[in-house]
């Protein structure tokens, strides 16, 4: 809201775009490229006189072409704003503004579209219900063959049962947290393919977030309820002397451990702009992933243990967490401040998928059918 | 069933398996996460028998060679995630297939037979390959296990497909079948010996769940592969895999027939 003042020169043409397109001109702060706040909030005074200016061009054409055209280009001069040179510089406490505002729009979409996919979904309660439970006893199984196995050996590489259930239960809610999220990244090759992409483009939002925003996974509820319940019984079995840092970890961990997960989801489904088979490719670190962080990390080779670590920081998303609060040596000696290092990790995770999707929207080539 | 018919049933099968022949990209990829998963099932068998010489009668070269055919057949017994029928009666597109002049269940076994066939050669060998290659896997002794495995795997993927196909057909009356196919691919994946061999299972449970129909999908082909079973006791576990296999094709026939009156008053 803030930045419509900048748009006072072509008030006019902003005014007659308001009614075509409600979200837009209400809200002409949000940058479909720019999901990263900090570049929202520092180009916004320049995007917004920017958009003025494009605005003016593509509504000449509007007139001409009709009223689709005109939302063909209005996505093509959107999508260009950031590149308007010569911007105004702007105070700390004006970017802020710009920021919260943008931050406050999208939450706004993100209630209201999720809540239609949510009221959508519950049509079929009958289905819904069963697809819950058949995500909640379909992930207990995993724990069933630990559970199994485990009734006949007394330890795994030295780790008891609650202790890999401490690991299985972390990497189960940090999953299925990001599962939820991102459910509709699972399908993103048929929009590829299909060309649907196109028209996510021609909207004036994030096209990560319009993509997200396709589903929402509340069955997966019954993923996360399997993943909380062997998580909480393992810490009522494990012999800890709980203090403040040891919890902090964990629910640290678990905060990063979805982001990073849900960062693979996102560069499985830019992959998709390579190829269609990127999904595929993305499930051996997802689904895989999440199936090799209930383990110990110690059981596998010296390679995959140092892939996992500093490649792919899967180690900490349950490993090195547990590892701080089980108080177990680490086998790659590593020193000890290392297992503290998950919100690194999924930051690190977060700016590569963010980096990797804003590649893969510049290399996407409609189908053009 | 004169020669016409048996020929139509082949053709199906010959035009499922080229169909899947256009995939071949998603195979490999597919390949790769089952030798993935492969990897790590075995390494945790490895590890947890360092201990112990045998748990239930399996040495560790047993336990991963069970992790390994287990995810060879992955694809091949398809255990789960198969929506096929249930996609064609949501679209409608079952009425053209029902309206067709032959059997609608012999029409889905000869697809599903050809699809099997393809999943053997560019799936489950690969896959058991690349273990062999990672691991070192324990092969058959004998030709005579390897015809008994076939027999076995051929019911396996029979007991399978008339299971999923029982499944998918709940779609006539529920609409929407993906709930009840995923709440048993739970049930399955547990009590067929997929995640964990049936026989660690403890021992109150154990005898009841290798009697059940599941265990003919997984837990028998291996068992065979491993030469755990000979004289009665594999004329036993065929027979038993058999037995599951009549029994559930009648009642996928006869869920069939009562489906076919519903499709009519429904579309009258």
């Amino acid at each position: 809201m803030v930045r419509v003042s900048d748009d006072r020169a072509s008030g006019g043409v902003t005014g007659r775009r308001a009614k075509d397109k409600g979200v837009q001109a209400k809200h002409p702060v949000s940058d479909p490229l720019a999901l990263s706040p900090s570049q929202g909030g520092a180009a916004g005074p320049a995007t917004g006189s920017g958009r003025a200016e494009t605005d003016a061009g593509t509504f000449a054409c509007a007139q001409d072409k009709g009223r689709n055209a005109g939302h063909a280009d209005t996505g093509f001069a959107v999508r260009h704003r950031s590149f308007v040179p010569f911007a105004p510089a702007s105070t700390g406490r004006h970017a802020l503004h710009l920021w919260l505002a943008e931050a406050q729009v999208h939450a706004g979409l993100y209630r209201r579209l999720i809540g239609a996919q949510i009221r959508s979904q519950m049509q079929y309660k009958v289905s819904f219900v069963l697809r819950m439970l058949g995500s909640f006893a379909g992930n207990l199984i995993d724990f069933g063959a630990i559970a199994v196995l485990f009734n006949r050996i007394p330890a795994l590489a030295g780790w008891s049962l609650p202790e890999v259930a401490l690991l299985y239960g972390l990497s189960a809610v940090a999953f299925s947290i990001a599962e939820l999220f991102a459910a509709a990244l699972d399908n993103f090759a048929e929009y590829v393919e299909s060309g649907s992409f196109d028209r996510v483009l021609t909207r004036p939002i994030g096209a990560l977030f319009q993509v997200i925003t396709e589903d929402f996974a509340l069955r997966r509820l019954g993923r996360l309820s399997q993943g909380v319940l062997v998580f909480v019984v393992a810490l009522g079995l494990l012999d800890v002397d709980w203090t403040w840092d040891k919890g902090l970890i964990m629910a640290v961990a678990i905060g990063s451990g979805a982001v990073i997960f849900f960062s693979i989801f996102v560069l499985g489904a830019a992959y998709c702009f390579w190829t269609i088979q990127g999904r595929e490719a993305a499930n051996i670190f997802t689904y895989g992933g999440d199936f090799m962080s209930s383990y110990p990390l110690d059981i596998y080779h010296g390679w995959l243990r140092r892939f996992v670590t500093f490649v792919l920081p899967l180690a900490f998303i349950s490993y090195y967490p547990a590892l701080y609060v089980l108080g177990r040596p680490d086998p790659l000696g590593l020193p000890g401040w290392v297992r503290l290092l998950s919100p690194l990790a999924a930051l690190g995770m977060a700016l590569l998928a963010w980096a990797g999707w804003t590649i893969g929207v510049r290399h996407y080539q409609s189908t053009g059918s | 069933m004169d020669r016409t018919a048996l020929r139509l049933y082949f053709e199906l099968a010959k035009r499922q398996f080229q169909r899947q022949l256009a995939f071949r990209t998603a195979n490999l990829a597919g390949l790769v996460t089952n030798a993935f998963f492969g990897y790590i099932r075995a390494t945790v068998f490895i590890v947890a028998f360092r201990s112990q010489g045998t748990i239930a009668g399996y040495s560790a070269a047993d336990a991963v060679t069970y992790a390994w055919v287990t995810q060879a057949l992955i694809m091949v017994v398809h255990l789960w995630g198969w929506y096929e029928v249930e996609r064609t009666i949501r679209t409608g597109d079952v009425v053209s297939d029902l309206s067709k002049p032959f059997s609608y269940l012999g029409f889905w076994l000869a697809k599903d037979a050809g699809r099997a066939a393809y999943f053997v050669l560019f799936r489950g060998l690969p896959v058991l390959a690349l273990g062999q290659v990672m691991f070192g896997l324990r092969w058959p002794s004998s030709p005579l296990v390897w015809v008994a495995f076939a027999a076995s795997l051929t019911l396996a993927v029979v007991v399978s497909f008339a299971w999923r196909f029982l499944l998918n057909l709940t779609a006539f009356w529920t609409t929407d079948a993906r709930g009840i196919n995923q709440l048993a691919a739970a049930v399955v994946l547990f009590l067929s010996g997929f995640v964990m061999p049936i026989r660690l299972f403890p021992d109150w449970l154990r005898g009841a769940v290798l009697a059940l129909p599941f265990a003919g999908m997984t837990q028998i082909p291996c068992d065979v592969f491993l030469e755990r079973l000979d004289g009665a006791d594999l004329a036993g576990a065929l027979g038993l895999q058999a037995f599951w296999a009549v029994a559930f094709l009648l009642a996928a026939q006869v869920v069939v027939v009562l489906a076919t009156r519903r499709v009519v008053t429904q579309g009258g």
